[in-house]
This record gives structure tokens, sequence and C-alpha cells, in this order.
């Protein structure tokens, strides 16, 4: 129960609001707002009730299972996620309004939006409570989709549609990635139950790269270095999105999941270490770049690509305190940057302008705002009194475990986050006042408060996230050591380590002239090599080798039977070359007896190589029928003279149907086949190389035939020797009359049934065809690809 | 001496004779019914696939395996599993054309009987124990679709893409019919089983002859099945033929043909797996890569959509490939996931072909996905929904049958060692997301061409088909619990 009900609420959500669609915009927003706020609440009740699991069959014959547990790491994400949806839902249902009126589309546009808030959020709350590795992917997909939906909800902009489809691809790749590492562990361990896969897990080469496989996933979903560049192009979104997916939910579940796996990451220094510069190298880039940026929310996702590299760099350390520290800092990180993206959401909002450099000076008219994001801001800077710096205090204390070359990185890191945060909301409220504002109203501030106020008393009351981040931890450490981050008036490292990022930060503000123009060409080389390159670059190539492929595929006849002989002959080749040659293929001799034989195959074999060369249809059908007569004789010298009879007979036949649908062709048509341009010598000598390569095989493969014994005694030897009982003078006569007496009936009748149909069909053949025949023409104007192949001619 | 008859067993064939003889009524029927009562035939046919699917049902409970007509035909569960999700799709397919028909046209006369045809020869094909029955059974199936692929006797496309698949089929027949008689001078049978007894502990597995003649049959089998590289008609047949049939072509001739592959491989010739499952991962990781890059910049839906079943018939082939009978495990989960898959494909195929047809316009097919599909959700939001749920099934997006089907085809592949099949899989899968993909987005991101029109009512059998496809694919997706089961409980390849 404890387990059911904020899932249900959470998942039931989506059809909830969009039932309330149905009344219109305004209750579908106030049901996203309260079925948030029932889920969150939900999740709080089940944590004070202790958490709980739950497992049911899903499809038992296959040990497939629905397995969920409300625990530790479960209760902080979900929290994350219902806690700052309502507020962004609540921010939503004020802004979207006004966002849909600025581009002209009709109010009902807004329902499909908290539809598809709540849709992630439920995602969102399923992924967290999986046990279940294939659950988790589930949902992670369900996420992925969302998110889609969200990013390109403005859609009429291209921007927001490439934007929504690049995320899509890149998260894309990590399901992929994903979808391999869980089947890796499936067939290692039996089961996709995460809990029982931690059990049975023993380091080991296999192991490492499945757990390799879904971290990278999970660090795509993070954007982290090289996989972050899909992030800064989601800001297309409207602002609630940004303030949601890439705050609390979406970005989130990457760390989330690595959390989720760590004992499995934990078994693996190397992975550890791989996480580790990894999380450096997103925190250190993405921080620079955040300081180059001019756009706001450009800065705050930048921001987020450091912050999140942050919480990898603490999980990488590989210590209780790392854990638990990575736990508390997406808590404090989520509340301040949701606060913030809904800051510059309403700042663009009341002035019109996204860019630091058209803004400034706003406290003026937004003094409460200023205060409030100031707060947030403050506690991404990670200054005291708020939660941020806690959550600074436990990173300082897992890097400095690890030693000081890491506590220095953290230090560098911290400065430049302060830096940037201080670029960002000094750039919006102090200085010279730039931009015109109107006066905000009530709902796209008040949200902004609420988050400030949690910041703060974070700040003061630490004991509830730190709570959150040690139930957290422990999914991961059973043994956890209690950090208990407080206030310490003292001269401990951290302190002093704190002391020195803000000296640091204060530097780094004040010589921004010096720096900027590096970091500027830094973020410049970014984009022209960058994996955002690489990205556009890979789609180009796919693109390319698919009409490569296309193009291979040629439309004429020739190469489609060349492209079923070549493959044909390299497969029964294979066949033949993985059989043992001893034995299998046998030379007889040759007598003066066998001559009329050999002369009779040589023709045949002279008929063939004839057919190939001319041009004009009669000459090919005489030479075609030359092989047939001449393979007609050589039956008749091996002692088949019926054989050699219905070879005749059916030779005779289609050589006189050929000559008559020749005689019935138009002479036009004949005309262009037998003078049009002769094919390209590359195609004609590919021709010649298929026809030799198709008939080395068939010719090994009679071969191989001829030298071997029939199997058994045939059905023909019974029949011979039951000829005489059934009164007849040869077996064929037995056979036909006989043997296969009721068959041959079937077929007289058949035979005849067809006749009279045919003379019926031939007797009333005068029908109205005209009108058929106008529209076929007018169809093969219309297509393309016939057109197409007459050129290609 | 006397040569005995062999018993004759009609009850075991009964969905088959049911079949047949539906057909034979409905093409006298045909003679007597005045052209605008025709669609009636349609609904005779409809009546005819549910009788036959309730004979399925009855042989299911009764006493199965059972072998009728000296062991050339084989009753037993797989075979009537997959003739129940043949008759469904030809019973889905029935339901697309009758409308479809006479929107475009192209008057019935011996349309339906040709289907119900065609469909006994897919049910013959799903019971064939023997390689002669197997050919024949083939013949009836393939004698039906050519003319059925021509059945637009005004369109040029149509006429072309008939004679390029009787062309390249009969050639195809070619190898198939060297094949066989290849394998039969090497073990002097042409039965399933017999071939089993004869291969089981002999020097036979050596020969070249049976090799040989393995490698050619598999190519009439990749053929049928669309197997790169011999899938070279399958864009222009699938295009150039009535929607309403390529729809039931793609998914009645497939399910059937791998069934008797499947048949074919882990009944008669489990000896020889080492060869057979090597050459069918050759094709399976041709096919996926192929079928699936091909697909990307096809701008016409039916040409996509017949390069994306060439890509599934790939990850079918990879269960396929795991089939091996020396382990049991992995054997019941491979060959159960090939009846899954077989059977999620049906719906969700179907579905996507069921969209095409309801969008085709008298005058215009509407298959242009620039310009066509651009903007549907805003015209028809139903529609374009179904589509959505279609492509992304097809994709294998979790929640719908097609995740569902590939997630227990690769790990099928895994447990059997073939992680390589499961890695180009999966990354396969991810690349043919982009085609599918791009078909959602154009539908809700394009601007409507045609936004001026009103759009199309979609008749009654039509919706019956998009609404029966849509439960089933997402229904499998989320609680597959009962068809997964009913393919474990298909798992019985006779073979005494």
């Amino acid at each position: 129960m404890t387990v059911l009900l904020p899932l249900l609420l959470a998942l039931g959500a989506a059809p909830v609001v969009l039932v309330a669609g149905v009344l219109g915009a305004r209750p579908a927003a106030w049901a996203s707002i309260v079925m948030a706020a029932l889920a969150c609440g939900a999740t709080l009740w089940g944590r004070w009730a202790g958490g709980g699991a739950l497992d049911v069959a899903w499809a038992p014959s296959w040990g497939l299972r629905l397995t969920f547990a409300l625990d530790g790491l479960a209760v902080l994400y979900a929290l994350l996620a219902t806690g700052i949806g309502v507020a962004v839902l609540l921010y939503s249902a004020r802004y979207l309004p006004l966002h849909l009126e600025h581009q002209g589309r009709p109010a009902r546009d807004a329902i499909r939006f908290y539809a598809l808030i709540v849709l992630f959020m439920g995602a969102m709350v399923g992924l967290v409570m999986a046990q279940d590795l294939l659950l988790i992917f589930v949902f992670w997909d369900l996420t992925a989709i969302a998110s889609y939906y969200l990013i390109g909800y403005d859609r009429h902009k291209a921007e927001s549609r490439a934007a929504a489809l690049m995320a899509l691809l890149v998260t894309g790749i990590s399901a992929v990635l994903l979808l391999i590492g869980l089947l890796l562990l499936q067939a290692l361990y039996g089961t996709f139950a995460l809990p029982a896969i931690v059990e049975r897990a023993t380091p080991g080469p296999a192991q490492t790269l499945a757990a390799g496989l879904i971290a990278a996933g999970a660090l795509v979903k993070s954007a982290q270095v090289p996989a972050h560049f899909w992030l800064p192009r989601a800001m297309a979104a409207p602002t609630p999105v940004s303030a949601y997916l890439h705050s609390a939910a979406m970005v989130a579940a990457g760390v989330f999941l690595l959390g989720r796996i760590y004992p499995l990451l934990r078994l693996s220094p190397f992975l550890l270490d791989l996480l580790l510069v990894v999380g450096l190298l997103s925190m250190i880039f993405g921080s620079v770049l955040a300081l180059t940026r001019d756009v706001l929310k450009q800065i705050l996702a930048y921001s987020t690509i450091a912050q999140y590299g942050y919480v990898v760099v603490m999980l990488s350390l590989g210590t209780s305190a790392g854990v638990v520290g990575a736990a508390f800092y997406v808590i404090a990180h989520a509340l301040a940057k949701s606060a913030l993206f809904l800051t510059a959401g309403t700042v663009t909002e009341v002035t019109g302008e996204d860019r630091l450099s058209r803004l400034g000076g706003q406290w003026r008219g937004l003094p409460v705002l200023a205060a409030a994001s100031g707060v947030a801001a403050a506690g991404l800077g990670a200054l005291p009194l708020t939660i941020g710096f806690f959550k600074d205090e436990l990173f300082f204390k897992a890097a400095l475990e690890r030693g000081w070359p890491f506590a220095a990185l953290a230090t560098l890191g911290a400065a430049l986050t302060l830096a940037y945060v201080w670029h960002f909301w000094s750039g919006i409220f102090l200085g010279p006042l730039r931009g015109e504002a109107g006066r905000p109203p009530l709902p796209l501030v008040a949200p902004i408060v609420a988050l400030g106020l949690l910041v703060a008393v974070g700040g003061v009351a630490v004991a509830p996230a730190a709570d959150l981040a040690e139930a957290a931890g422990r999914v991961a450490f059973a043994d956890l050591q209690p950090v208990e981050p407080a206030y310490h008036l003292d001269a401990r490292p951290e302190n002093l380590l704190a002391l020195a990022t803000y000296a640091l930060a204060a530097t780094i503000i004040a010589a921004r002239p010096r720096w900027f123009r590096l970091a500027a060409a830094t973020a410049r080389l970014g984009e022209r090599v960058g994996p955002e390159r690489w990205y556009a670059a890979g789609l180009v190539r796919l693109n390319r080798s698919s009409r490569a492929l296309l193009a291979l595929e040629v439309r004429d006849l020739r190469s489609r039977i060349a492209t079923v002989l070549v493959p044909t002959a390299v497969l029964v080749a294979i066949g033949l070359w993985a059989t043992p040659t001893e034995g299998a293929f046998r030379v007889g001799r040759i007598t003066v007896t066998d001559l009329p034989t050999v002369l009779g195959l040589l023709l045949a074999a002279v008929g063939a190589l004839v057919a190939t060369v001319p041009r004009r249809p009669l000459t090919l059908i005489l030479a075609l029928s030359s092989v047939g007569y001449s393979l007609a004789a050589v039956f008749a010298f091996l002692g088949a003279p019926d054989v050699a009879l219905v070879a005749v007979l059916i030779e005779t036949i289609l050589t006189l149907l050929f000559l008559g649908v020749l005689a019935l062709f138009p002479a036009e048509l004949l005309k262009d086949q037998a003078v049009g341009p002769a094919p390209r010598p590359s195609l004609r000598w590919r021709n010649v190389g298929v026809g030799l390569g198709a008939g080395a095989f068939a010719f090994a493969v009679g071969w191989a035939t001829l030298s071997q014994p029939a199997a058994q005694e045939s059905v023909a030897v019974q029949h011979i020797r039951l000829t005489p009982a059934a009164h007849a003078k040869d077996v064929v006569t037995a056979i036909l009359a006989d043997f296969r007496g009721l068959d041959t009936m079937g077929e007289i009748t058949v035979i005849a049934i067809a006749l009279l149909g045919i003379a019926a069909l031939l007797g009333r053949r005068e029908r109205p065809m005209a009108s058929d025949e106008r529209r076929a023409t007018s169809d093969e104007r219309a297509s393309g690809e016939e057109k197409r192949r007459r050129e290609g001619r | 001496m006397e040569i005995a008859p062999p018993p004759f067993d009609l009850g075991a064939i009964a969905p088959f004779l049911i079949v047949a003889v539906g057909a034979m009524i409905a093409l006298l029927a045909d003679l007597f019914i005045p052209p605008a009562r025709r669609p009636a035939l349609g609904y005779f046919a409809l009546g005819t696939t549910l009788v036959a699917i309730g004979a399925c049902v009855w042989l299911w409970g009764g006493a199965v395996p059972r072998l009728a007509f000296a062991n050339m035909i084989a009753v037993d569960r797989f075979g009537l599993f997959v003739t129940i999700v043949t008759l469904i799709g030809a019973a889905l397919s029935i339901l697309l054309s009758v409308d479809f028909l006479q929107e475009q046209r192209l008057g019935y006369g011996e349309y339906f009987p040709l289907m119900l045809f065609t469909v006994s020869g897919m049910i013959l094909l799903a019971f064939a124990n023997d390689l002669i029955t197997f050919f024949i059974a083939l013949e009836i199936l393939s004698l039906g679709l050519y003319i059925l692929a021509g059945s637009a006797r005004g369109r040029a496309v149509s006429q072309e893409s008939a004679i390029k698949y009787f062309l390249l089929g009969s050639f195809s027949f070619g190898f198939l019919v060297y094949g066989t008689s290849l394998i039969y001078g090497a073990t002097g049978t042409t039965n399933f089983t017999a071939l089993r007894v004869a291969l089981e502990g002999s020097g036979l597995t050596d020969n070249p002859l049976l090799l040989a003649g393995l490698a050619l049959v598999l190519v009439g089998f990749a053929f049928k099945l669309a197997l790169a590289p011999f899938h070279m008609w399958t864009p222009d047949v699938y295009s150039g033929a009535p929607t309403a049939v390529t729809a039931f072509m793609s998914v009645g001739t497939k399910v059937a043909t791998f069934a008797a592959l499947l048949r074919l491989v882990t009944g008669a010739l489990p000896a020889l797996y080492a060869d057979w499952s090597n050459a069918l991962f050759a094709l399976a990781i041709v096919t996926m890569i192929l079928g699936n890059l091909a697909a990307i910049t096809q701008r016409n839906i039916k040409r996509m959509l017949a390069y994306s079943s060439i890509g599934q018939a790939g990850y079918v082939l990879v269960a396929v490939v795991a089939s091996d009978t020396t382990q049991p495990g992995v054997n019941d989960a491979a060959q159960s996931s090939v009846l899954f898959y077989l059977l999620a494909y049906t719906f969700m195929n179907l579905g996507a072909f069921a969209v095409v047809v309801a969008l085709a316009r008298p005058d215009d097919e509407r298959l242009d996905l620039d310009r066509d599909y651009a903007g549907l959700a805003r015209r028809q939001p139903l529609l374009a929904a179904a589509m959505a749920v279609f492509m992304l099934s097809l994709g294998g997006i979790p929640l719908t049958a097609g995740f569902m089907g590939k997630l227990l085809v690769f790990r099928a592949a895994i447990e059997a060692g073939y992680w390589p099949l499961a890695v180009v899989g999966v990354l396969t899968s991810a690349v043919a997301l982009a085609f599918y993909l791009r078909v959602v987005v154009r539908m809700y991101a394009g601007e409507s061409r045609h936004a001026e029109e009103r759009p199309a009512r979609v008749p009654v059998p039509l919706a019956v088909v998009l609404a029966v496809c849509l439960v089933a694919t997402i229904q499998f997706g989320i609680l597959p619990a009962i068809p997964l089961d009913a393919a474990r409980g298909a798992l019985t390849i006779t073979a005494p």
C-alpha cells in the first residue's frame, strides 16, 4: 500500500488531467497540481510508514515480474519529482496561458502540456521505485518520450523540434546502452531483479562491461561530457519544462540510475575512475562555459551539466561519504536550480528579454523576486545559511578523503560555480537599469519564493534533508557512516576550503576581462570540433549510407538476379567447403561410345554461350532452344528416350509460345530493345563474373551429385518390379494408368476445365478496355520511379 | 505386394479444408451475386476465416500432435498457433479490403476467393511436415499472391509489381526444388520426421549434397521471407501492390513461412544446427542492418514499411538462429519468442497498413511522408495517435507489443551465446527509431498540406481493424502474459 499509493497517484495523474481537460485548460491545470501534491503527500506518508515493497507476477512463464520498492533512494527522487513538480505546475498554471497567448495559440493547447508534465512525473516515480532492470528500462524510455513532447512543445518552431529530436536521439542512445547492459546482466545472473543481481554479482570483465554500459547510458541522460550538448539545445523548451526536466527530473534520472546500480559499479575500481574523469571534465567545462554564456537559460543549462558533474565525482569517490554527499547535493541543487530557472522565466516574461546583456538593475521593479532568487542563487553558490553550504561541505569532506588534489579540484569547481551564479544573478538584478519590467503576476513569483524559502530553511535546519540523503545512501552502503552536516566555527579543512572557494570566486569575478577571451575561445572550439559536431556528422553519415545502399540496389532485373545468384553461390560454396572432398568428386573414364554424349553436351554449352551475345529477341530464343534440344539429344544417347521425347516436346512448345508472344509484341518495343545503348562495361564484366560464378557452383553441385550413389533404393525400382503385376508392358504406362491413376484423372479434368475456361475467355475478348488503359498511362506518368528507371537505362 | 493407401484424416486438416472450400464457394457465388452486393463476399470470407479459427481452437484442445497423410502433415500446437495468427491476419486484411476495394475502384472479382486460397496455402505451410507438402503449400500461397499483387489492373505499378514478384518468385522456387532434390538425393527422403531420424548419428551430416541442398533451400526461404540480400523484390512489390494486399502479404506470408522454416530446421535438421545456424546468423545480421538502414531515406510510406518489414524479419531470424535443440531451455525461449514476435508483428504491422489504407483517396493514395503525413495529428488526431502507437511498437519502445517481442528475441540470442546478434539487433533498432519516429514527428509537428479538406470518414470495418490492432499492440506490451503463455504452450514441434 505504501508503495502502491504514490505509484498509482503519479501514474494515474496523466489520465486524470486528460479527463479534467474535457472541462477546459484551467481544470486540467488544477487537476495536475492536485495530483502532483497528492503523489508528493503519498510519498511522504510512505516514508513515514517505513517504505515497503510490491512484487507481482507480470508474465510468469517468462520470469518477468513487477517489483517496486519505496527505499531511501526512491523516496528522495520521488519527493523531488513530485514536490518540485507541484511548484513548477503552480507556476505553469499562470505562465502557460501567457506563453500561448504570445504565440497566438489556443488556450486548450495547455491541457496537453499539463498531461505531459504529470506523465513525466509518473514515469519518474515509476523509475525510481522500480527494483527490476526491465522496469527501469521501461520507465526510462517513457521519460524519454514524454521529454520529447515537452521539449518540442512549441512545435511550430523548427528550433524546438530539432532540439526535441536531438534530446530524443541522444537519450535513445542511452536507452540502447542500458538495454544491452541489462541483457548482459540477465545473461550473467539469470534475472532482471536488481537485488538478486547485486547479491550474485562478482567482479569480472563481463560484469564490468555490463555495469559500464548502464553507467554510460546514465551519464548520457545526465548530460555529462561528451554527451552534454543536447541539454543547452533543449532550452528551446518552455521555461517550466526546463525548470522541471533539467533540475529535478530528466537529468536527475541519470545520476539516480548510477545510485541504483552503485553496488555493481563499486565492484570495479576502473569504472569508478572512469566516472571520476567524466565527472571532473563535466564539472570544469560546464562551469567555464556557463561563465561565457549570455542567454539566461543557457547559463543555467551549462550549470546543470557542471552540477551533475559534481554528483558524478562524488559518487565515483567510492566512499559512503561520497554517496551520501551526492544524494544531498541532488536535493540542494534541484531546489536552487528550479528556482533559478523559474526566475529566468519570470524575468523574460515581464521584460521580454532573455539575455544578460540586455538586462540589469531589475531589483528595483522586482524586489521580492530578486530576494527569493538571490537566496536560491546563494544556495547554488554554497554560501552559508543556505542548504547549499552543506552540499559543498559534504563535497569537500568526500574529496578530502581521497586526497588533496581532489580537494583542490573541488575548490576550483566550487569557486567557478559561485562565479557564474554571481554572473547570472547580478547580471539580472544589479547594475544600471536595463529592460522595461511590468509587474509579474503573483503565481509567477510565489513558487520561486517557496523554493527560496526551502533553500534558506535547509540552511538552518539541515536534518530533514540530511536524513533523506542518508536513507538514500543506505541503498548503496548498508554499513553507512553517518555524516552530520552542521556549522562548525573552527578551522577544520572543510571550512578552510570554503573560505578558499569564496576568495577564488571573488578573484575570478574580478578578473573577468582577463580570462573571458580564453573561455570564449574554448567554447567556440567546443562548438567547432566538439561532440555536437560528431552528432551532426553521425546523422549525415547515416543518411548518406542509407542513400548509398539504395543506389546500390540497382533497379534492373539483371542486378536483382545477380543479388540472388551471388549469395546463393557463396552459401553453396561454404556448404561444399565444409564437407570432405575425398571421394566426393569422382572422375569416370570417357570411352569412344561416350562421344555422342560429349558432343551433345558441348553443343549445349556452345548454345548457352551464344545465348549471351545476341540482342535481338528472336536470335536469343533460338539460341536458348538449341540448348534444350541438345540436352534432349544427350538424354537420348544416355538411354532415356522417353525423357528425351518429353524434353523435345516441352522445348518445342516453349519455343513456339515464345515466338507467338514475340509476334504479338509491338515492333518498336523490340527494336528499342535491340538497338538500345549497350550496358556499361563494368556491368558487363559483372554479369560475366556472376554468370561464371553461379555456373561454377552449379557445376560443382552437379558433379558431387553424380559422384554419389543413391542413398536408398528409389521408388522407381519398386515401380518397375511391380509393373508386371499391373498388367502393363512398361513402367510409364503402369504409373499413369494404375499406380497414379486417380492423379491422372484429376489432371485430365483440370486441363479440360482450363481449356474450357480459355475457350470461353477467347470467345468474349472484345471488352471495353479503353478506360482502363487511359488510367494506366496516367499512372505511369505519375510514377517517378518508373521515369527514373527509364532515364537510368 | 500391396501398396497401402495412406489413411485419410480429414479432421486433422479441418482449418485448411474450411478455408479451401470457402474459397471455392466464394468463387462460385461471385458468378451469381449482383455487383452491388459483392461486399457480402468479403463478409463471407471473414466468416470462413473465423470458422477456421474455431476449428483450430477445437484441434488445440483435442489430441495433438497428430500426423496425417502419411506423415506429410503434422498437426501440432505449434502449427495451430501459427495458423491462428495467420487467420487473424487474414481476417483483419479482409476487413481492411472491403471498403478499400470499393474506394479505389479495384472491383471485387476474384479478390476474396484468391485471398482465401492464399490463406489455405499458408495453413498448409504451417502444418507441412514434408518438403513436398511444403513446396506445394508455398506454391498455393504464392500463385494467389502474384495475382493479388496485380489486382489493381488499371495501375501500371501494380502490374509491374505482380510481374516482378512472379519472375523472381519462380526463380527462387527453382532453388527450392533443386535444394529439395539434393536433400532427397543425399538422404533418400523428403519427410521431416524421416530426415531427422536419417541424420541422427549418421555420417550424412558431412555430405556435400546435403549441405548444398540445405544452402539452396535456405535461399528459397530467404527469398520468400525477404531476407537481405534476397529482398530486392520487396520494396517494389510492396509499394506497387494495392495497400490491402501489401498488408496481407507482409504479415501472412512471413508468419507462415517463418513457421515452416522453424519446423524444417529444428524439426528435421537439428543435426545440421552448426551449418544452418551459421548461414542464418549471417543472413540475420545483413538483414537487420540493410533493412533498417535503407528505410531511413524512404519518403513513400509503403516503401518505408517494406524495408521495415525486412528489418523485422531480421529480428525474428535472430530467435530462429538461437533455436538450438540441444539446449532445451534456450530452445524453448527462442522458439516461443519467434511465435510471440510473429503475433505481435501481425498486429502492429497490419495496424500501420490500416492507417495507410484509411488515408488513401480514390485519386491519390496519399503515401508521401512529407506531404501527406505532415500535420496529420491536427486533422485526424485519432488516426495519428494510432499510427504513433504502431510506429513506436515497430520501433520497440516499451509498453508496446514490439518491445516485448524484441526483448524476448534478444534475450534468447544472448542466452544461446549469440551476443553479436543481440548487439547488432539493439543498435539497428536504435537506428530504426530514426524512421519510425520520423513518421510520428511529421504527424505531430509538421505543417498540414491538406488542412482545408474535410477529414475522411473511417469506415466501420476499418475502424474495427484499427481498434483490434491498437488494443492488441498495447495489451501485449503491458500485459503480455496471455500470448506469452500461449506461445510457450505451442512449443511442440512434432517429431516423433
